[in-house]
């Protein structure tokens, strides 16, 4: 069967415009839908990305912020989680350069294996007990990690 | 001289070159032990390099200025990591059913025994930032027997091909036939010739490259998890400079699908050609834009030559930030575009692309080549459908008429001369290693030196051991401008300056001794095609370690392109694992003599018609040699000695 030029030139077009929309779609349907999560329905999720030069960072921290990290890092903060009482907490944790570690003491968690650049680690407990506590990295990760700290609050409903 | 007596003079010459060093080899070394402190820092140990003799005891205890970093010995089963100021030592045994297990010691300080001669290069283990890869030290273990042999041995491909040389008769060397893949293979014929065909093969790589600046944008910020920086600068660096170049030559220009968007946005056609009877300003096409030619005063290759130079003095950088690498891929894609609107045909590619420059020059070697059948045919057929268009094909979008097309480099094997030509006279042919020996001018040869010179910088900064020139060059992270000028100016000179001056003047002594055959301009571009082989091989050479070390990064980014923690095929935890490291500097060093000998026979071809008294061809080669022979002997030095 012969396929008459404008009919090849066009489907090729809608091939070319398909992969164009589909490929990014893709992935973010794969990473959000596909790729299986520790989560449980009705956690309340957090992402803290570590930085040997910032500390911690909520969100992700992906190739291009690199370009904006001068400003990130002269609004320095150290990051602040909300929660109620009785929330399941699941954080999901990054490295943006090296190997990274995460402690919450007040409520045992101690992560044993390093959070690796371009792998992702879970932590999820139970919102047990109200206050403010304070989460660490635990691998020594360069000059700032004494001060590479954030916080918990967790509040009363 | 007969045959027979040629053959026995290169035979007892390489036994002389083989038994030399390797006597070196019995002196008597009394052992001892050294008291190793190594000191790991951001991106580099203190010693750089330690050097022992053969029995020699070790004590080596480590110690780290910043983050955590690791010690992976080639060759000795020795792999430390030192965190939080404890040195941890790797041991395995075999659990009851014979399972490896891997197990981590606490150790103050560790002893070993250099048993094996070499140079082994010591590795960091631990992701400790962005020249993490480049983090490397050496051991030096004497008597360094391979590479005394390397040295000998390349003076003696010198000393051979100049025998050879000697000896030679005109009817010598001539006999390379050529084969037209066409003619071979009738089903590759109909596949080329389908108007499809270019489309079809340059699908995938949009794909893969569109993944590549997706990933480079959105993707995880590390670079060696990132699919962009360890399949264009690992995998297809090294394919590109140790499969494409040599076999095919420009064949990548044909599958780039950088360039593509542009070319399809100006003919408004992805796969179809679009054919008008009347010519505008020769060729027989309306694209969009305005439909300039390009400035007959820029066709030549120095706007590439200097954008290489640039892009290449941020090597360090683009090669380990996958931002870097959308950044470069983004502007090429602008580019081409802009410039679609403004000019016809591939300018970009042709005076602009910083690859598409020495893929020009070396492409000369390749052996591969897209050239007529029976040049007769053209001259007799009128309408030069190749150049102006036909209704099979678009008009050379490289601006080349193939009719009198004697040299690669500026044919991007786009395929489109070979369905236009009416009399089926274009021809995909396999010729040897080496086969275009002219160059066209000092253009062509900067950009030969330029690309030496990179080889032998590269080598320095990203293999060799220094920590502070990776400092220098990785200036965004460590704020050292003042270094990172210094860098960049010994770059430049020595690829603008020092080496094309010293170039010039051997061939001018070269020119000279053998009683000027011609004027200097016209034997230097002879001459530095001699550099043509070595460079390619050079550039082999340099690539081969990035995929021995480091291909289990590519297997783990084919799971999880983006580094967002996926698996998709299970090898997203593939371990760091280097295959055969302790055999890399031997495998250079072959490659680099492969490239010496190629380059000498090679230059000494192109040379042969232009001098035609046998004796003073000798004689006019010495000097070229010797140049080839000192750039050899500079990377044996950096990759075995």
């Amino acid at each position: 069967m012969e396929i008459s030029e404008k009919k090849s030139e066009f489907i090729f077009l809608i091939l070319l415009i398909s992969i164009i929309v589909g490929l990014p779609l893709g992935i973010l349907a794969y990473d959000r839908y596909l790729w299986p999560h520790k989560t449980t329905l009705g956690a309340r999720e957090f992402t803290l990305t570590g930085s040997a030069q910032s500390g911690w960072l909520l969100g992700e921290v992906q190739a291009h912020d690199i370009l904006s990290f001068e400003k990130r890092q002269r609004s320095f903060q150290k990051p602040l989680i909300e929660v109620s009482k009785g929330d399941l907490v699941v954080i999901k944790l990054r490295s943006s350069d090296v190997a990274h570690g995460f402690s919450l003491k007040a409520f045992g968690i101690y992560l044993t294996d390093q959070i690796k650049p371009g792998k992702t680690a879970f932590v999820s407990f139970k919102a047990d007990k109200v206050g403010t506590f304070v989460f660490a990295c635990n691998v020594f990760c360069g000059g700032i990690h004494q001060n590479m700290k954030g916080t918990l609050v967790v509040k009363d409903r | 001289m007969s045959r027979k007596k040629t053959w026995l003079v290169i035979l007892l010459t390489f036994e002389l070159a083989v038994l030399v060093p390797l006597s070196l080899a019995f002196l008597p070394i009394t052992p001892r032990t050294h008291k190793i402190l190594l000191e790991a820092r951001k991106y580099g140990y203190s010693p750089a390099r330690i050097v022992v003799n053969k029995g020699d005891t070790i004590a080596l205890s480590m110690a780290s200025a910043d983050v955590p970093h690791g010690f992976f010995l080639d060759g000795y089963p020795l792999e430390l990591i030192n965190k939080q100021g404890v040195t941890f030592r790797k041991y395995t045994w075999q659990d009851h059913e014979g399972k490896p297990i891997v197990g981590w010691d606490r150790v103050s300080s560790t002893k070993f025994v250099a048993g094996r001669p070499g140079k082994f290069t010591y590795r960091c283990t631990q992701t400790c930032g962005n020249l993490h890869p480049f983090m490397t030290g050496e051991l030096i273990v004497r008597p360094n027997t391979s590479y005394h042999l390397l040295v000998s041995l390349s003076i003696w491909v010198v000393f051979c091909v100049l025998f050879l040389i000697r000896f030679d008769s005109p009817t010598r060397f001539s006999g390379f036939k050529r084969i037209n893949i066409l003619d071979r293979l009738p089903g590759l014929k109909r596949l080329v010739k389908h108007r499809n065909f270019q489309f079809l093969i340059i699908l995938p790589n949009v794909i893969v490259f569109y993944l590549f600046i997706l990933s480079s944008l959105w993707g995880s910020p590390v670079g060696n998890r990132n699919v962009a920086i360890i399949f264009v600068w690992i995998l297809w660096w090294f394919v590109l400079k140790a499969i494409i170049v040599p076999l095919g030559g420009r064949i990548w220009c044909m599958v780039c699908p950088l360039p593509a968007p542009a070319e399809w946005l100006s003919r408004k056609r992805l796969t179809t050609v679009k054919y008008f009877q009347k010519p505008f300003k020769r060729l027989h096409h309306r694209f969009t834009g305005l439909q300039k030619d390009w400035p007959k005063k820029m066709d030549n290759m120095w706007l590439q030559n200097v954008l290489f130079l640039v892009l290449i003095s941020f090597g360090m950088i683009l090669i380990t930030r996958p931002i870097a690498t959308a950044i470069i891929f983004l502007i090429i894609l602008g580019l081409t575009l802009v410039l679609a609107l403004i000019f016809r045909q591939r300018v970009f590619c042709l005076y602009l692309c910083p690859v598409g420059g020495f893929l020009g020059t070396y492409s000369m070697a390749s052996m591969t080549a897209v050239r007529v059948i029976d040049p007769d045919i053209c001259k007799k057929h009128r309408e030069k459908s190749c150049f102006a268009g036909g209704p099979g094909g678009w008009a050379c979008p490289w601006n080349q008429y193939i009719g009198k097309m004697s040299r690669n480099n500026y044919c991007g094997l786009c395929t489109e001369c070979i369905k236009s030509c009416p009399k089926d006279n274009v021809g995909v042919f396999f010729r040897p290693f080496g086969s275009d020996r002219t160059l066209r001018g000092y253009d062509e040869m900067f950009n030969v030196i330029i690309m030496l010179v990179v080889a032998i910088a590269f080598s320095i900064t990203m293999l060799g051991p220094w920590g502070f020139i990776k400092d220098a060059a990785n200036v965004t992270e460590s704020g050292q401008i003042i270094p990172f000028l210094i860098y960049l100016a010994s770059i430049w000179t020595l690829a603008l300056l020092i080496f094309p001056g010293l170039f010039a003047l051997t061939a001018k002594g070269a020119n000279r001794l053998a009683g000027r055959p011609a004027d200097d301009r016209t034997v230097t571009l002879k001459l530095v095609y001699t550099l043509i082989p070595v460079g390619i091989f050079a550039w082999i050479a340099f690539s081969l370690p990035a995929v021995m070390i480091n291909y289990n990064y590519i297997l783990s980014v084919i799971s999880d392109p983006l580094g967002l923690g996926w698996n998709l095929f299970g090898t997203a935890d593939y371990p760091f694992n280097p295959l055969y490291p302790e055999w890399i500097p031997l495998i250079q060093g072959g490659i680099l003599l492969a490239g010496l000998y190629f380059g000498l026979s090679r230059g000494y071809l192109g040379l042969k018609k232009l001098v035609k008294n046998p004796s003073m061809r000798i004689r006019a080669m010495i000097l070229p040699s010797l140049f080839a022979l000192v750039v050899v002997n500079i990377l044996l030095k950096l990759y075995m000695g």
